[in-house]
């Protein structure tokens, strides 16, 4: 009879157990100055790269709707790329990245860094628990950190733990490995460890000037292939991001700052390319926030392989 | 069947319809194009409609009181609390759509220079004018007209509904419509398996924890039906019925080694014909386009042949990096099959600081 009862007793412990664990566990600097400029930084943990993905692009899109100038998640990576910081983004560690000069590479305020990310799931018909666990902290002058969270959501159930309320428990069950899990754990996570944060005012935030472009030049270079290259060269806002379009199957070409505020790419025609007639090039850049704006430019002629002499840029 | 045994099955039935889901859209051809690119909207803040009583003024201070840990800031207002929360929830679920959302911040600013605020900002007569003085293509309201809990003894339902409406500054007229209404229902609904649940499942269903999930919910599928992006979308990880075969992805190497200034970097891939194709050079350069070069007819599915070159310039330096080929269908964008080649890495070493 003892032994019955300590056969019911044990397992509803552990299910009270694992059903009331969470609560954010928060570390706050005394002198935090919240900054008004940050950037997010990839995470890093066991969850998967999509997981990882998923989570800090929520973090960046709830820091943008808290009064915070927050960069755009890729222009922060080409950033770490360039700098050799994010060579290979499958096996990143956030943790060994030297934060302070990351932060200073970026021009940023702050950073916010994602670690110790682990996805869980197990399912035993009668019982399942999903989960999500990790650290947020930020990063301010100093390279210290001036507030950090801790965190685990979780969703528990299953006919052993609903017993009084059975078809929702079914309904859950069913549901309980899908993506939409997931989402719903992250957003939690995300919302819970961010409601933290201490906030700025709207009054504290400056914002700078769009970025804008003054001049595309559009030129043919000698190629030994017979399709030839087409070179674009802009004149732009520094420290942007400058693709162009070239054809309707050609969109958001790369280029690259060769010098502060010039941009150069190179397009590669290839067969079945018709670039006969008339060429409208459309030029866009992205400043690290993701402002934007776009030129289009009509070069005057044909592209062909006697063309020597650049075009400018003709505002429409 | 008798009046007797009709009335249990009609309150049954009853407490079943309010346990469901409400949920309505309306939208216009015009939003199906601005949702195709280049179109950016103003959310302004959100109004409170919702019936007001002793559980919503609670129930949000549980969720308000951490928007600030300054202290020192005396009472929050809870509807300006529930409404700050449900806009900022929303906002942050469709900044990941098409359809480009002008930072809060900077909407608020200027809503405050040109002297729009309280109550005008929530009539639609002023969208036309609010949309000229932020320079966006269309004005976003929303309105929380439900933030309720109601207990029936067997029976409580908690229940969150948000209605939103876009209006275009171009056709003057509204061109999203969206109304959703989520309930929790706990009790006689769900399955109550004893004397003890009917009594007990009632009253554990109206712990706040579900407010809390049920305004995410809400705002997360509304977020959904405003930006077109399923949940598997957002994560990256569609069905894989719903997405292009990719076959084959390799790197055409001229050498081994690092490319030097004026070398090409080129990538080949196969798959469904007639996709998108791109690939990625890590996280440094990403999405650039491949183009089809050839298609072969095969009675499982025609396929496709594509080419991405790009040309390093003088200054670059990055690596050892993978490159990433994507193929997605033309006609839906977020439907994706992307795959890492695994050999070789990349190297690129034309001079630069690293």
């Amino acid at each position: 009879m003892r032994s019955a009862s300590f056969l019911w007793v044990a397992p509803t412990l552990l299910l009270s157990w694992m059903s009331g664990c969470g609560g954010v566990q928060v570390q706050i600097s005394k002198e935090l100055a919240v900054p008004s400029v940050v950037a997010v930084l990839p995470m890093g943990g066991e969850a998967t790269p999509r997981e990882l993905n998923y989570l800090r692009s929520r973090v960046r899109e709830q820091l943008r709707v808290r009064y915070l100038n927050v960069f755009e998640n890729d222009y922060v990576d080409r950033v770490l790329s360039e700098r050799g910081w994010l060579a290979d983004p499958d096996r990143f560690d956030p943790e060994a990245l030297p934060v302070a000069e990351v932060r200073e590479a970026l021009g940023v305020e702050g950073v916010v860094m994602g670690h110790d990310f682990r996805s869980g799931y197990w399912n035993f018909l009668l019982l399942y628990r999903r989960s999500l666990r990790g650290v947020v902290g930020m990063y301010v002058a100093g390279g210290e950190h001036s507030w950090q969270a801790r965190h685990r959501v979780s969703r528990s159930g299953g006919i052993l733990l609903e017993l009084g309320q059975i078809f929702s428990a079914l309904r859950n069950q069913f549901q309980s490995g899908s993506p939409r899990v997931f989402v719903a754990l992250a957003e939690e996570f995300v919302a819970d460890v961010l409601a933290t944060l201490p906030e700025l005012q709207p009054g504290a935030l400056r914002r700078s000037p769009p970025p804008r472009i003054a001049e595309v030049e559009v030129k043919r270079l000698p190629s030994a292939a017979p399709e030839g290259r087409i070179q674009i060269t802009v004149e732009a806002t520094p420290a942007g991001v400058v693709s162009f379009d070239l054809l309707p199957e050609v969109v958001n070409m790369p280029t690259v700052e060769v010098a502060p505020g010039r941009y150069r790419g190179i397009y590669t025609v290839v067969r079945g390319d018709e670039l006969a007639g008339p060429l409208d090039v459309k030029v866009h850049i992205r400043d690290p926030f993701g402002r934007q704006s776009t030129e289009t430019v009509q070069h005057p002629s044909q592209v062909t392989s006697e063309m020597t002499t650049p075009s400018k840029s003709q505002r429409p | 069947m008798s009046l007797r045994r009709a009335r249990p099955l009609a309150f049954l039935a009853a407490l079943l319809v309010l346990s469901c889901t409400h949920h309505d859209v309306r939208t216009t051809p015009e939003f199906e194009a601005a949702r195709a690119g280049g179109y950016r909207i103003a959310v302004v803040p959100f109004e409170v409609t919702a019936e007001k009583d002793g559980w919503f003024v609670s129930s949000v201070a549980r969720l308000g009181n951490l928007l600030s840990l300054e202290g020192g800031a005396g009472e929050i207002d809870p509807e300006k609390a529930l409404a700050t929360l449900m806009r900022r929830a929303f906002v942050s679920a469709i900044s990941q759509g098409p359809i480009r959302v002008m930072e809060l911040w900077v909407c608020d600013t200027e809503l405050t220079h040109h002297g729009l605020e309280g109550k005008e900002l929530f009539r639609k007569r002023n969208a036309l004018r609010i949309a000229e003085a932020l320079e966006v293509d269309g004005v976003l309201y929303g309105e929380v007209f439900r933030w309720n809990r109601h207990y029936y003894v067997a029976e409580s339902v908690q229940s969150v509904g948000l209605r939103l409406e876009l209006i275009d500054r171009t056709s003057r007229r509204s061109i999203f419509w969206a109304e959703r209404i989520e309930r929790k229902a706990s009790g006689l609904t769900g399955g109550p398996t004893g004397q003890i649940s009917v009594a007990v499942e009632p009253i554990k269903g109206l712990k706040t924890s579900l407010m809390e999930e049920l305004t995410r919910s809400v705002t997360r599928n509304l977020a959904a039906e405003f930006t077109g992006l399923t949940a598997e979308e957002m994560l990256e990880a569609p069905r894989i019925e719903e997405v292009p075969m990719l076959s084959f992805a390799s790197i055409v190497s001229r050498h081994a080694g690092a490319l030097r200034a004026g070398e090409q970097l080129t990538v080949v891939a196969v798959g469904s014909a007639n996709s998108t194709a791109r690939f990625d050079i890590g996280r440094y350069q990403r999405g650039i386009p491949m183009r089809q070069v050839a298609v072969t007819t095969d009675p499982r599915g025609d396929r496709g042949s594509y080419v991405g070159i790009y040309t390093v310039q003088p200054g670059e330096r990055i690596g050892p990096t993978p490159i990433y080929v994507s193929l997605c269908r033309r006609t839906d964008e977020a439907a994706c099959n992307v795959r890492r080649i695994l050999e070789p890495l990349v190297r690129i070493e034309a001079g630069g600081p690293n």
